[in-house]
Order: structure tokens, then C-alpha cells, then sequence
């Protein structure tokens, strides 16, 4: 469809739900008739399950341990609504270098020209967890993804990786890196989640671009290695991945985050930590009363 | 080393190492890295000038030379492929594994790799020398503590008794040039005194060397490279450990050294150092008369002088006590741990960057220089003789040591090498005058 493709990273701490999430996002967009690109940078390798019906997959940087240069069919496979579906892979954990498997196995698709070759309209990066090093920060270094979202919960990790996140983004700003599109809440459910999100968003100058309620039907849908989408497409959770998707590829103001510093960061956890202690303790007394 | 270095005087550890390991026969280093590491080896002990291509000079070396598949999914099963291939194609001795910044940053499992040869009846043993923890003379201090504290568990054949044993610590092998000759000497010099000493390094070691570390009366430590092995071998085996001024240059730093030793392992006879001590003096007076006339046509300098801690200071110290000269910079290209000398401080800096050793040395208005050759176009500007002793290649080690009266008379012929011609008449200032 469009000339040059649109590159977006979306980050988040591990078992945030960044894969459940990004293929939801990708087999609705494919749904409305966009040509899409998953690209797992995970060495867990499972990003794109629930696009392919968990059909086996050989990832990029398996290539690499042959020295054989793979062809694009090698590497990739159609999954729901021809969503071109790839996986970097990477080390078991524990040994080796996945940062620069994440730069190699980068490396090698543009080598195999696989923009060019497929047109998408969209490409989409899974990317693994905290940004611990400079590999994990290459889709969002000069020329890869143009912004970068964060998948979050109200839980205080997944904060601090979005935090991190929002550090690794101001860092590369200067020489051309993505900017951030936002933040996507997932799996929220206690009564405070929300107000917490929104409290962190307005902190960094960010913005919470969705909010994806923790559902069955996600797992349910898991169950049958599909998209929610795919499995249950007049769900309401269906409807919420479709707007989220809208919302990221669609036109909004990028930015740059003003992430907390360590102490501050601390602090805030902090207050937040009474209050919300409070409002259970609150809450267990008012039981207690009755 | 955090920080830029121009016209740098040192290898990376790793180098340090490769250099230690190749320096004893019966060793075969296995370097674990990608594929340069073990080439500039070579590059950064001839330098750059005299860089031919592979490092002929150094004994066989196996390397992993590992891909970036390797680093991206670990190099270490790699390496135990490479530690099998080296074991089945070179004699048996011993192989020391070093590994260099990637596979140290990866963290690679080496230990496991090499405790798994080791179960398997192999001499194998590992030491941690990314080029990221220091420089070449750091690479010498690790390997020889890893061998000092593990010597016991190599399956070296066990070594003959040597009654008076003293191990040589703190010379590095290349990157203290004149090593091979420095230890030389002091192999003799200790014979003449009844004891015996053991060089570990060059010719006179090996792994028969190796195997008798522990069995020594005592550790000489001749510059701060030494003194963490010495140390790793007192802890295990309760060798003393004994810190000499760095290395003995002429005779009076002879006889301090050897009243050193003889009162740490008491297996000195008073007689025996006094004979050697008159035939040391003869020798260095010998020496004095000989360049009387070039040095007094010199006459008293105020030197500057940059070398690695093994040497710099004890030269110092020589030209000061004996010829009366006056130290105004003394650069310490190896930049060692730990306090710099005392007796001249303020004068000293620890640098191994070219940029900051000229630096000082324009700083200091010394009017004579001692400083390897590199620094001969700087000696031409400042208008002041240049005695080089380093940067001159394989020959140092064979017969450029500085250790005793004989190396204080090779100290003189240096001094007086550059000819200094007499300020008030030359043959040009006549000529020009008519
Ligand atoms: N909104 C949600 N509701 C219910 N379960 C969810 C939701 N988001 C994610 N999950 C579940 O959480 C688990 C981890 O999600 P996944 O996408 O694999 O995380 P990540 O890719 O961040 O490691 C999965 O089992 C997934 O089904
Ligand atoms: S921290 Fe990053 S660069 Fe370092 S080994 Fe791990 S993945 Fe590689
Ligand atoms: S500094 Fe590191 S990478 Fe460079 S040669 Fe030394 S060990 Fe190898
Ligand atoms: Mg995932």
C-alpha cells in the first residue's frame, strides 16, 4: 500500500503480554487488509505463535550457526491474514550474546532485503524485556522502527522497564532514534491499576495509548495457538486489540519521555505503595468492622 | 586505561599473558577470542613499525578464533572442540586457555570447559585476561598468580630437588624487553651465592620450573607485576616472599638484594656474598674507567627517563648514587599498582600514553634522555642525546639486561653511545667561524 513501510518497536518487561499483545495487534491490522511484518526479537523465539497456529518455525539467527545464508522463505512463514511471521532467535539462556544476536539477526534481514521484497505496510518488533544493553536497543536506533511503545502493568517491574525503556529512547533521540508512541496498559485489574498508569504516563510526559483488560478470552484463544482475533473476532476483547491497533499505527504525536531517576522513581513507587496498602488495609478493616 | 591512549608502550592483558604462557616451553597458550587477539599479540610487542604479519617469534599458538555465531550462542563448546584439536596435534606439556574481551563480556563458561579436560587426566588451566582489565604487564600478573595458586593441580612431572631455590617474579616476558638477559644474569649472580634461581621464563625455565615453584626457600619480587604471584604461592605453599627495589643495577643494588635474600632464607654464606661483591665491584669500576673520559665529556645531566616500572626507578637510582646525575622525570610506561617511588617524588608519572611520556618529558628540561628509541625524533628537537633502552627489538632480551655491575657497564656504554660532541670547539663551529 504505502511507499516506505512503518517501523514500530514495542518493548515491556518479560510475561508482560508484549507477544500476546503485538500479534493481536498485527492480525488486526492484517484483518483490515494491511501487509504486516512480525519480527520477534525474543530469544524465547515464541513471539509469532499465535499467528502461525504454533506451525514450527527456524529462526533468523539459526541460519547463522550453519554459516548458511538462509533464503526469506527459510526464515519465514504466513500466519494469520498473511502476516509474514519471523523469529530472531538467539542463545538458551545463560550463555552467549542475545543483544548481538538481536543486531546480527537485524543485519541479516536487511541483507535478504526483506522490506523490499514482501512491501509491507507495517513492520512489527517484539522485543524482548529491559533494554540491558546496547543490542536490545537496536530497533530503536537510528533507521529501524520510527516509535516505540511499551507494554505495562500496574505491577512495580514492569514500571521500571517502561522507565528504562524511556531512558534507552532519550538516549538515542539525539542521533536519529525512535520516539516513543506510548504507553499500551495490559492485563489490568485491580481497581487502582488504572489510576497508577495513568499517575506513571503523567509523570514522563507520556501517554497511555490503550487499555487492555486481563480476559479468558486471550487465553482461551492461546489455548488454539490464535489471535483473539482470529479465534474470537465479534469478542469485546477483539474490539479493544482493533483499536489499540488503530491507535498505534495511526498518526500521534511522538515524544520524548522525561523518565524518573532512580530516586524519584523510588519515591513514587512509594507513595503509590501507601495508598494502595492503604485502600486494602481500608478496605480489610471496614470487613473486619462488619 | 579508561581513556584514549596515543602511541601506546603496552599490549592489552591478553597480550601480556600470550607473551608469559609462550615464554615457557612446554606451555601452549590456547587464546579464547576472536580472531585479532591472538594476531596483535605480535603487533603489540614489536610495534607497529616492526609489525611483519603472524607472530613467527612466539611459540605455537592455538586460538578459537571465534564467528559471531560464537558470540551470539556462546563460544564454549567451541572451545572445547579447540582445547581437544590442540591437545591431539602438540605435545603434551601444558595448555593455558586465556581469554580475551568477547568471551569475557559473553561470559562464557571457561572454567567448566577446562575443569572438563582436566577430569580427563589433561594439563590444562585458564586465566581471565581481557584487554579491558589492563595492560600487558596485568596479563603477566594474572597468568603467573593462576599458575602460582594451581601449580599443585597441573599433572606436571614432578620437579628435582634445587636446595636454595629463589623463583624469579616480576620480569614480563617481551614487554619488559631486556627479560631474557635481566633473568640471565640473575640466575648468576644468585649461583655465586649458592643459590639457585628459578627464571620460570626463557631458556633457563619451563615446565620443570613451573613444577618447582612451590619447593622454593624463597619469591624474589622485582617489580609490582611480581609481588600478587609471589603472594598467590606464599598463601598456598608458604614460599616467603621477598620485595626487592626493583631490578639490581650495578653493585651496590647487588649487595642490598642479596643481604634481602640471605636474611629471609638464611641459606646464605656471608663469605660467598662478600666474593661475589668484590668481583661485582671490579667489574663495575672496570666499567667506570673505561667510559671515564666519555662521561666526564657528558658531564652531570639532569635525565629524564621512561621505561616500565622493572627498570625506570632502579636506573634512577643508579645514575644518581653513582654517576651523580639528577633525575627530573621518571615515566612509568607500565603504570603499576600502588604507590610510585618515593625517593622522587613529584618527578614520577605513571603513563603508558605516548602523548603524556612526551609531555613530561618537555616539561621536565631534562638535558639528556633514557627512553626507548621511539623517542629518538623528540630527543632530535629538544637538541638532547637519547640512550635507548627499549623498542630495540629481539636483541634486548639476548644482551641488553641492566642487572648487576655487567648491566650497569651496558647502562654506560648506552649512556655514551650517543657521541656528545665537546660544546666549545667542533670542526662545523670552526669552519663556519673562518
Ligand atoms: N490481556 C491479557 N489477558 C489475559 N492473559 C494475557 C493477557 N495478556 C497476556 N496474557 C497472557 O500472559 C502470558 C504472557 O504473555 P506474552 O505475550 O507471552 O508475554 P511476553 O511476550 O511479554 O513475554 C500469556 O500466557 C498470555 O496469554
Ligand atoms: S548484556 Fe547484552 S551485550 Fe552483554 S552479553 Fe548480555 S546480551 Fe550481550
Ligand atoms: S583488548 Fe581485548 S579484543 Fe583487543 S586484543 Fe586485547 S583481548 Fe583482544
Ligand atoms: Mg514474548
Amino acid at each position: 500500500m504505502s511507499a516506505k513501510p512503518k517501523h514500530i518497536a514495542i518493548y515491556g518487561k518479560g510475561g508482560i503480554g508484549k507477544s500476546t499483545t503485538t500479534s493481536n495487534i498485527s492480525a488486526a491490522l492484517a484483518e483490515s487488509g494491511f501487509r504486516v511484518i512480525q519480527i520477534g526479537c525474543d530469544p524465547k523465539s515464541d513471539s509469532t505463535v499465535i499467528l502461525r497456529g504454533g506451525a514450527e518455525l527456524p529462526t533468523v539467527l539459526d541460519s547463522l550457526r550453519d554459516r548458511s545464508r538462509p533464503k526469506l522463505e527459510d526464515i519465514s512463514t504466513l500466519g494469520f491474514g498473511g502476516v509474514l511471521c519471523i523469529e530472531a532467535g538467539g542463545p538458551v539462556p545463560g550463555v552467549g550474546c542475545a543483544g548481538r544476536g538481536i543486531a546480527a539477526a537485524v543485519d541479516l534481514l536487511e541483507e535478504l532485503d526483506v522490506f523490499g521484497t514482501f512491501k509491507p505496510d507495517y513492520v512489527l518488533y517484539d522485543v524482548l524485556g529491559d533494554v540491558v544493553c546496547g543490542g536490545f536497543a537496536v530497533p530503536i536506533r537510528d533507521g529501524i522502527a520510527e516509535a516505540a511503545f511499551v507494554v505495562a502493568s500496574s505491577d512495580f517491574m514492569a514500571i521500571f522497564a517502561a522507565n528504562n525503556l524511556f531512558k534507552a529512547i532519550d538516549k538515542y533521540a539525539a542521533t536519529g532514534g525512535a520516539r516513543l508512541g506510548g504507553v499500551i496498559a495490559n492485563s489490568l485489574q485491580t481497581p487502582y491499576a488504572r489510576d497508577l498508569l495513568d499517575d506513571f504516563a503523567a509523570r514522563t510526559g507520556t501517554e497511555i495509548v490503550g487499555y487492555v483488560p486481563r480476559s479468558q478470552a486471550v487465553a482461551q484463544s492461546e489455548l488454539y495457538g490464535q489471535t483473539v482475533i482470529e479465534a474470537q473476532p465479534y469478542s469485546e476483547q477483539a474490539e479493544i486489540y482493533r483499536a489499540l491497533a488503530r491507535r498505534v499505527v495511526g498518526d500521534h504525536p511522538t515524544r520524548l519521555p522525561k523518565p524518573l531517576d532512580g530516586p524519584d522513581l523510588k519515591d513514587w513507587a512509594k507513595q503509590w505503595g501507601d495508598r494502595i496498602f492503604g485502600v486494602e488495609h481500608g478496605a480489610k478493616n471496614s470487613a473486619a468492622r462488619l | 586505561m579508561a581513556r584514549p591512549l596515543v602511541g601506546f608502550h603496552d599490549g592489552c592483558a591478553l597480550h601480556g599473558a600470550l607473551a608469559t604462557a609462550a615464554a615457557i616451553e612446554g606451555v601452549t597458550p590456547l587464546v579464547h577470542s576472536t580472531p585479532g587477539c591472538a594476531l596483535r599479540g605480535a603487533f603489540s610487542s614489536t610495534g607497529a613499525q616492526n609489525f611483519r604479519g603472524a607472530p613467527i617469534h612466539l611459540s605455537p599458538i592455538s586460538s578459537t578464533n571465534l564467528a559471531e555465531k560464537h558470540i551470539v550462542f556462546g563460544g564454549a563448546s567451541r572451545l572445547r572442540e579447540q582445547i581437544k584439536n590442540t591437545l591431539s596435534v602438540l605435545p603434551r606439556g601444558l595448555l593455558v586457555v586465556i581469554t580475551g574481551c568477547p568471551t569475557e563480556m559473553i561470559g562464557d563458561d571457561v572454567p567448566a570447559m577446562v575443569r572438563e579436560a582436566v577430569t580427563q587426566g589433561e594439563a590444562v588451566v585458564d586465566v581471565g585476561a581481557a584487554g579491558f582489565l589492563g595492560s600487558a604487564h596485568r596479563g603477566y600478573e594474572r597468568l603467573v598468580s593462576v599458575l602460582a595458586s594451581r601449580v599443585g593441580e597441573l599433572n606436571l612431572a614432578p620437579a628435582s630437588e634445587a636446595p636454595g631455590l629463589v623463583n624469579i617474579f616480576g620480569i614480563v616476558p617481551r614487554y619488559d624487553e631486556t627479560w631474557a638477559s635481566d633473568l640471565d644474569e640473575i640466575s648468576r649472580l644468585l649461583a655465586g651465592v649458592g643459590l639457585t634461581a628459578n627464571p620460570i621464563f626463557g631458556p633457563g625455565g619451563g615446565l620443570s620450573s613451573l613444577a618447582a615453584l612451590p619447593k622454593a626457600v624463597a619469591s624474589l619480587v622485582l617489580s609490582p607485576w611480581g609481588l600478587a604471584p609471589a603472594q598467590a604461592l606464599q598463601e598456598k605453599s608458604g614460599v616467603a616472599t621477598v620485595v626487592a627495589d626493583g631490578l639490581p643495577i650495578g653493585a651496590d643494588a647487588v649487595e642490598k638484594l642479596l643481604r634481602q635474600l640471605a636474611a629471609a632464607t638464611g641459606a646464605v654464606e656471608e663469605t660467598a656474598i662478600e666474593r661475589l661483591l668484590s668481583s661485582e665491584r671490579r667489574y663495575e669500576d672496570f666499567a667506570l674507567d673505561e667510559t671515564l673520559d666519555a662521561l666526564s665529556r657528558l658531564g652531570r645531566r639532569r635525565v629524564a627517563l621512561v621505561g616500565n616500572s622493572l627498570l625506570a626507578g632502579s636506573l634512577a637510582r643508579f645514575l644518581v648514587s653513582t654517576l651523580g646525575w639528577e633525575a627530573s622525570a621518571l615515566v612509568l610506561t607500565d603504570e603499576p599498582d600502588g604507590p610510585l617511588p618515593t625517593d622522587l617524588a613529584g618527578r614520577v608519572v605513571a603513563t603508558a600514553d605516548g602523548v603524556e611520556t612526551a609531555a613530561a618529558i618537555r616539561a621536565s628540561g631534562a638535558d639528556f634522555l633514557i627512553a626507548g628509541a621511539r623517542y629518538g625524533a623528540l630527543a632530535a628537537e629538544l637538541g638532547i642525546p637519547l640512550a635507548a633502552i627499549a623498542d630495540l627489538g629481539g636483541r634486548a632480551s639476548l644482551s641488553g639486561g641492566f642487572v648487576g655491575a655487567r648491566g650497569a657497564a651496558r647502562l654506560l656504554a648506552a649512556l655514551t653511545a650517543t657521541p656528545v660532541a665537546p660544546k666549545l670547539f667542533t670542526p662545523q663551529a670552526a669552519l663556519a667561524a673562518r
